[in-house]
């Protein structure tokens, strides 16, 4: 289905072709010689400066140092150095990676100015690879959020429909992929944060199985659940920026030492190949309960209908304890959070309040620095940690019961299938009063963190935006995103699927509005 | 005040600053020099974004001394977050071992008295406040915490003092903590006293923070005088140890500490032959 033509023949047809391509067209591109590292990232600066200030999904854009990039890329081909799998690829990090010389503030007030010294290992693997970094995408405040609407800096909008929130925590990074300002960006996910948004914004988003990929330079939220991923606009990239990330590192205790597989084989044996003899569990279960759009659970039937068609088998499986996974997500989120939040005491980085000793300035800087939802879950997070409330250990004990639930469903099936949200989205402003409400858009999502397992949204289709109660609005197009989920480890079969979906599927190479600009 | 009238009850907890070159759980290695912080790294300050990784030669020559002290070390052990708003604990919390510790048990051995210990742990050493301002320079360096269980001491103060001397010479023994280093084994001691042949205990009251054997018989026998003296007069005595209402979380970045036989046989290979 892809349009796999010639980069250089596009480029004599269309004023502006570099923004549709894709990771891996402008890195063959570029180490073809057909397009330089500094016309890509010219044409993505040119392209965010037309498009985000509708957006505000950059919260620091690099111009000079993207250039410089561009260039030393430029350079190492005239020399004939050898050039990576990303070389020459315009990429943005969400504000929670640490990235030598350019500010890193997690959408929060408290980390302000900080200017890291060091890139993280999520940059320095990118920038290996030949990635040049445009910057820093805006999120949820530390990653707390499901509409990136908890910030003190602009909230992001959706480049399918202004008035709707991108999804979070890393809307920013979705955005600027879904609007084509750049070909992938970097993501994290705790409970659902690169696939919520990736399917409110119609692109792909990759969880990996929990230790897969490093947090070294991942500012931490919920240590347990947090993972790095890439949003991408078709599968074969997730399988090209997760081939570049995925690893042992020396760095984080909890990195698996398990070999890296051929991820990209995965994709072109899903596309090839189709999925005879695989067996795709549904939880029916979940999609019974109320507050699933018809029109989403439309999309999800069809993307079944293309799996079935591709040669899966489906089966019905039981996740006993599915409807304790966002109350114990909350509790365990809220937890992790009270503690690796506590070192922003504001002496040493970021904000800095000077007060009488050191208790009144660490309060004055956390009372100035966090937003209302930081707060909140500070405040559940310290309750929490209680011991004698036991909830704590409690939240431990459920998480173990979710995971040999996802176990024992992989017993009878190589894969989990369900809309990755049950809306298509939501209007600004919609759900902010409403954190209850907020929370339970992770109810899809939130499983796979707590099983630790490998997980993706693709895109699956377009639902009318719901009409809020008593409100004559426009109903705009929305994107819906399909959620798989995957053994632990698993990817390769995560990606396969995901190929032989999109292989039988356009709805990747729709494009949003804001990005026809 | 006879202090002959009163049972005295002491627990004793030792400190050793084990002697890596490097962190607890960084590979940044300890200033030395005058400068401060000129060596720190970014674990150490806390800096966003950054994760503990542990300092296998600070386990062995942990489990060196817990052999050479006789206590059983665990094969699994784990690590929690224990947490202070503090300017000396730069990450909120200090990272240390909970309810399961690296090794139980062991004595301390004085005149046909043995002191036995309850708990072994590792922990981080705290950064030093001076002068209003946080000396990062050993914060972060590997601490062997050394619980006794509290006993009767009749000759308190100086039965005290001698099992710090005592375990002062094993730990020179065995080479796990540079012991000419001032600090480099320091003990706190919760003092309790209670009048002889009533029902009841006393309130504990800790002196922290000693380093030597003569500053840990002053402060006993202070101790033991300002709580006699409180009892003679038929006055209450108020419990003053360290603030227990600290938060824990088990520490999501490290995962269980395991040691085999194997490891154990290579510290033990470390330990002179009389202590083997």
């Amino acid at each position: 289905m892809r349009a796999a033509g010639s980069p250089a023949i596009m480029i004599e047809v269309d004023p502006t072709p570099q923004s549709a391509w894709t990771a891996w067209q402008t890195a063959d591109a570029v180490r073809r010689g057909e397009v330089s590292a500094l016309a890509m990232t010219q044409a993505a600066l040119a392209r965010i400066a037309a498009v985000d200030p509708h957006l505000h999904a950059w919260t620091l854009v690099d111009e000079p140092g993207a250039l410089a990039a561009a260039r030393e890329i430029d350079a190492a081909r005239a020399r004939g150095a050898s050039l990576g799998p990303l070389a020459g690829v315009p990429t943005g990090l969400k504000d929670n990676f640490v990235t030598a010389g350019l500010e890193t503030n997690c959408g929060s007030r408290i980390l302000q100015g900080w200017v890291p010294q060091e890139d993280g290992f999520h940059a320095a693997r990118l920038r290996a690879a030949g990635a040049v970094i445009l910057g820093k995408l805006a999120l949820d405040e530390f990653g707390m959020g499901s509409s990136n609407e908890n910030t003190p800096f602009a909230a992001v909008r959706n480049p399918w429909a202004l008035d709707f929130v991108p999804g979070g925590s890393s809307g920013g990074s979705a955005a600027a992929v879904a609007s084509h300002t750049i070909c992938f960006s970097l993501g994290s996910d705790s409970g659902g944060s690169i696939r919520q948004p990736a399917s409110l914004c119609g692109i792909v988003g990759l969880k990996p199985t929990y230790g897969r990929v490093s947090r070294s330079g991942l500012i931490a939220f919920v240590s347990t659940l947090d993972q790095a991923g890439p949003f991408t606009r078709d599968v074969r990239d997730a399988a090209l920026v997760l081939g570049c990330l995925a690893g042992h590192d020396p760095l984080d205790m909890n990195t698996i030492r398990a070999p890296v597989p051929d991820y990209l084989a995965a994709v072109a044996r899903g596309q090839a190949d189709g999925l005879a003899g695989l067996r795709i569990g549904v939880h029916h279960e979940a999609l019974a309960l109320p507050g699933l759009d018809p029109a989403v659970r439309a999309c999800f039937e069809a993307a079944l209908a293309v799996l079935i068609a591709a040669g899966a088998e489906l089966l019905d499986v039981s996740l006993p304890h599915f409807r304790h996974a966002v109350p114990t997500y909350y509790a365990l989120a809220s937890a992790l959070a009270t503690s690796n939040l506590a070192r922003f005491d504001g002496t040493r980085y970021g904000l800095q309040v000077t007060g009488e000793d050191f208790a009144r300035s660490c309060t004055a800087a956390r009372s100035q620095g966090f937003g209302e939802e930081v707060k909140r879950r500070l405040l559940l997070g310290t309750h929490v940690m209680q011991a004698r409330s036991g909830h704590y250990e409690r939240a431990t004990r459920v998480q173990t019961l979710i995971a040999r639930d996802y176990a024992a469903a992989f017993e009878r099936c190589d894969l989990l299938a369900s809309p990755t949200t049950r809306l298509p989205g939501f209007r600004l402003g919609e759900r902010v009063h409403d954190p209850v409400a907020m929370y339970l858009s992770d109810i899809f999502v939130v499983g796979a963190n707590l099983a630790g397992l490998p997980a993706i949204s693709v895109p699956a289709g377009f639902a009318p935006a719901t009409d809020p109660d008593g409100a004559d609005m426009a109903r705009p197009r929305l994107p819906v995103g399909l959620h798989l989920v995957a053994p632990l480890l698993a990817e390769a079969t995560l990606l396969r699927v995901a190929a032989a979906h999109e292989a039988c599927t356009a709805w990747h190479l729709e494009v949003p509005p804001e990005a026809a600009r | 005040m006879n202090m002959r009238e009163h049972t005295v009850t002491i627990g004793l907890e030792f400190r050793c600053r084990l002697a890596t070159r490097t962190r607890l759980f960084s590979p940044c290695a300890m200033a030395m020099s005058a400068a401060p912080d000129s060596q720190v790294d970014a674990y150490t300050l806390a800096l966003p974004g950054t994760l503990p990784a542990l300092n296998r030669q600070a386990v062995e020559l942990a489990i060196r001394l817990a052999l050479a002290l006789g206590a059983a070390i665990a094969p699994v052990s784990r690590w929690v977050r224990r947490h202070a708003f503090d300017p000396s604990l730069p990450k909120g919390y200090q990272t240390t071992q909970g309810e399961a510790p690296l090794a139980r048990g062991g004595t301390i051995e004085v005149a046909g008295r043995a002191l036995r210990l309850t708990s072994i742990r590792l922990a981080e050493h705290a950064g030093e406040l001076r002068n209003g301002s946080v000396d990062f320079s050993r914060a972060g360096a590997p601490l062997l915490e050394l619980a006794g269980e509290s006993m009767i001491m009749r000759a308190a103060p100086e039965e005290a003092s001698a099992y710090l001397r005592a375990l002062q010479a094993i730990v020179r023994a065995t080479g796990v903590a540079d012991s000419d280093m001032p600090g480099a084994l320091r003990c706190d001691a919760h003092v309790s006293l209670w009048p002889k042949g009533q029902e009841g205990s006393g309130a504990r009251c800790t002196v922290a923070d000693l380093g030597s054997g003569p500053a840990l018989e002053r402060a006993i026998a202070a101790e033991i005088q300002r709580q006699a003296a409180l009892l003679d007069q038929g006055l209450v005595v108020a419990s003053m140890t360290p603030e227990a209402n600290h938060l824990y979380l088990p520490e999501p970045d490290l995962p269980p500490l395991r040691i085999d036989a194997a490891w154990i046989e290579r510290a033990r290979a470390g330990l002179p032959d009389p202590l083997r």
